[in-house]
């Protein structure tokens, strides 16, 4: 009996221990938390540095609100941070109090009723904002966010083979005189292409035309009509049509042969976003500085002028059930708004500043990059006043995947007829989904 | 007296109670919730929805499904039989040589087991790279290891068994004791070559370290999901011509649609259950159609 005893004390103990060296460690932080300043929760895109920088830029120039502040960061990779939200909410354990998501996936925790409206907060600042960064953060007419980067469309291209060829990206204004521009090119520079889709298209290079060229994937009943839409057809047939002209490069983004084509100049032109802007090509083609430019995009499958955009943009938004949502909305106004802390994020990080302010106090945020031979300011303002978002809800983010998907098969051939191909996308998109608008 | 030998036999149930609790916790009940789950719609938050076979009927009907399902079948069979082939013959090579050269080989060919998969996906994207890969530097050619669909599947096979000669080559070599000297010595002075050596003595002999590499190689190949994913499309969903099944469940993870996620991992569940009961069957069968000879 004795030995039983010992034996189910011993047992007992184990598990005890166990379970205490499991939740000890919250315990600290809670009973720490009560102490020190406020602790906001911040979840954000890209590496823990990002955010930390973030902290010491602000630690610089709002010293006082900063004492009053705790940030603890958390980050996520671009794919993975709507899911750790997710895997937040669903455990109720360290769910942040702010969170870094694309428009895109921003609607799917909106419609979901955890976003905290701020349209009050967010309409008291509009005049400070730039007008595409204050839409941004609408959603159904209601603020839910505030921008961090408004991701409009940029065409890069190489002038000095576009000047050598005597083309003029004035005179390149649709799919035709794009294809046409790149054979021209191909007659002195065999090699070169003026895009490139590869194997694994990117995700963003559908969305970039679709949400300027009027495409919807559903109607206003959430009833999948991507067979029908004429902006979605449009841009599925372009994208073919450009591939099989010879001007498209095999290789996919984010690839080692990527960056390779832009050195060897295998790419001599690239349909992007602003964000493409982040020093990716000074860095892979250092010796081709100022051979570069920037230009608003022709008027691909309709997109006029430009329009359109990389899934809207950044944003931030403050989860409802935050017990710090003031101090957190407080916290974004300063880093958003104030022109000291946009310079200095700009100058440590490449963010585009989103408030007036910041270019007024400081024009230099304007000034010429020398890799490019024109000035990249003046297209990205203009590709600003013509930004404009694919209509999206709860399930955007499933929907480009599988639209992306079947693009992918029709590039590589799987299907006769773009309408066959449609047609499967939204058979596809029925039975995944059903309803586009359900939650 | 009865009373006491009752109380002994609980003894090991409660030094077996700590492991249980924490199994039961992290293993069983994991299991049934997403057995559960994946006959709800959930994505993480608010209230679970029952949809019934919604989530199995979603999969089956997903016109992905089929090719994804094929792709995995094709990476467990291509794979197979270079890996045994490769593995085995190291194993043999390695059993026969010196101490002073098994103790180099070993840790070389165990090598690539250590390397984290992902590891191993990105440096394979550079040997494999179109324009700038070793491989196509090295032969001077612009072959499209990860680009043209003729050679997207096999640039997958061929890293997966680079990664799995390693640890097949340690389990054979292991096999490789069992067989004894003597066995081999009495066949030798029989005037039984090497090749007849190896395919009447040897591989009879390790017959179920063969049957265990079978099966642990299936199960693992069937939910295959790094190399397709990392190698040919550097983390972004692979495209269609090389996903597993696995990916199914991860885009659905992904995207927060939980219920058909669980759905999916109970289809792999099944699938992995179905590969193995075949190969018992099979190795049994042969087994038993031995003995009774």
């Amino acid at each position: 009996m004795k030995k039983k005893l010992i034996c189910f004390v011993v047992a007992t103990l184990m598990v005890a221990t166990a379970s205490l060296f499991a939740t000890g460690q919250s315990e600290e932080t809670s009973e720490s938390g009560n102490k020190e300043p406020t602790k906001i929760i911040w979840l954000k895109k890209g590496g823990l540095g990002s955010t930390k920088e973030r902290i010491k830029i602000l630690n610089e120039t709002f010293p006082e609100l900063m004492t009053r502040v705790e940030i603890l960061p958390q980050s996520g990779d671009p794919h993975s941070i709507a899911n750790n939200l997710r895997l937040a909410l669903a455990s109720g354990t360290e769910v942040p109090d702010v969170i870094q998501l694309s428009k895109v996936q921003l609607i799917e925790f909106v419609k979901a009723g955890v976003v905290l409206d701020i349209t009050d907060k967010l309409k008291a600042i509009e005049d400070l904002l730039l007008p595409s960064a204050y839409d941004l953060g609408f959603i159904d007419g209601r603020a839910y966010g505030i921008a961090n980067q408004v991701k409009t469309k940029i065409w890069y291209y190489r002038k000095d083979i576009f000047d050598e060829m005597g083309l003029d990206v004035k005179d390149i204004k649709n799919t035709d005189d794009f294809i046409a521009a790149g054979l021209k090119i191909q007659t002195k520079y065999p090699k070169a292409n003026m895009w490139n889709f590869g194997p694994s298209i990117a995700h963003y290079n559908l969305h970039l035309i679709t949400s300027g060229n009027g495409a919807r994937y559903y109607d206003k009943n959430g009833e999948y009509i991507v067979a029908s839409d004429p902006g979605t057809r449009q841009a599925f047939v372009d994208m073919k049509k450009m591939q099989d002209a010879g001007i498209i490069a095999d290789v996919s983004d984010w690839t080692p042969d990527w960056e390779q084509a832009f050195m060897n100049g295998e790419i001599v032109s690239t349909l992007q976003a602003s964000w493409f802007n982040n020093g990716y090509l000074s860095k892979w083609a250092p010796e081709q500085a100022g051979k570069w430019a920037v230009a608003l995009w022709p008027n691909i499958a309709g997109a006029a002028g430009g329009a359109g955009s990389a899934q809207g943009g950044e944003v931030y938004a403050i989860m409802k059930d935050s017990k710090v949502a003031d101090l957190a909305w407080e916290v974004l106004v300063a880093l958003e708004t104030d022109p000291d802390t946009a310079y200095k994020l700009s100058a440590a990080r490449g963010v585009d500043p989103i408030n007036h302010a910041a270019y007024e106090k400081y024009p230099e945020l304007l000034g010429h990059d020398p890799f490019y031979e024109n000035n990249y300011w003046e297209v990205y303002f203009e590709a600003l006043k013509v930004h404009k978002e694919l209509p999206s809800d709860a399930n955007g983010a499933k929907e480009h995947i599988i639209m992306n998907e079947f693009l992918q098969e029709w590039l590589f051939g799987s299907y006769d007829t773009v309408d066959e191909c449609l047609a499967a996308a939204e058979a596809e998109l029925k039975n995944q989904i059903g309803n586009a608008l359900e939650f | 007296m009865i009373r006491m030998q009752r109380d002994e036999k609980m003894i090991p149930y409660l030094f077996l109670f700590p492991y249980l609790f924490f199994f039961v916790i992290f293993f069983i009940y994991p299991i049934g919730f997403s057995f559960w789950l994946s006959f709800h719609k959930f994505r993480g938050y608010g209230e679970p929805v029952f949809v019934g076979l919604k989530n199995f009927y979603r999969l089956f009907s997903y016109s992905k499904f089929w090719v994804t399902v094929g792709n995995t079948f094709f990476y467990v069979i291509a794979h197979w039989l270079p890996t045994i082939v490769i593995s085995f013959s190291l194993a043999l090579a390695v059993h026969e040589s010196a101490k002073a050269v098994q103790r180099i080989a070993k840790p070389l060919i165990f090598l690539p087991q250590v390397i984290a998969t992902v590891s191993s996906a990105m440096i394979f994207r550079i040997i494999f790279a179109k324009n700038s890969g070793v491989i196509n530097n090295l032969l001077g050619t612009q072959i499209g290891f990860l680009s043209d669909p003729d050679w997207m599947r096999w640039s997958v096979v061929i890293m997966m068994v680079w990664r799995a000669v390693g640890w097949f080559f340690v389990i054979f070599l292991a096999g490789l004791t069992l067989v004894s000297k003597d066995v081999e010595e009495a066949a030798k002075i029989d005037g039984a070559g090497f090749f007849r050596r190896t395919f009447r003595i040897t591989i009879p002999i390790m017959k179920n370290i063969f049957m265990f590499t079978f099966i642990m190689e299936a199960k693992s190949t069937l939910m295959v999901f790094v190399e397709p994913n990392i190698l040919i499309s550097g983390g972004m969903s692979a495209p269609l011509r090389v996903k597993p099944i696995a990916s199914i469940l991860v885009d659905n993870v992904r995207n927060g649609y939980f219920g058909q996620a669980s759905a999916a991992g109970w289809l792999l569940f099944l699938l992995v259950f179905l590969v193995t009961i075949i190969q018992f069957t099979l190795f049994r069968g042969k087994s038993e159609r031995g003995t009774n000879k």
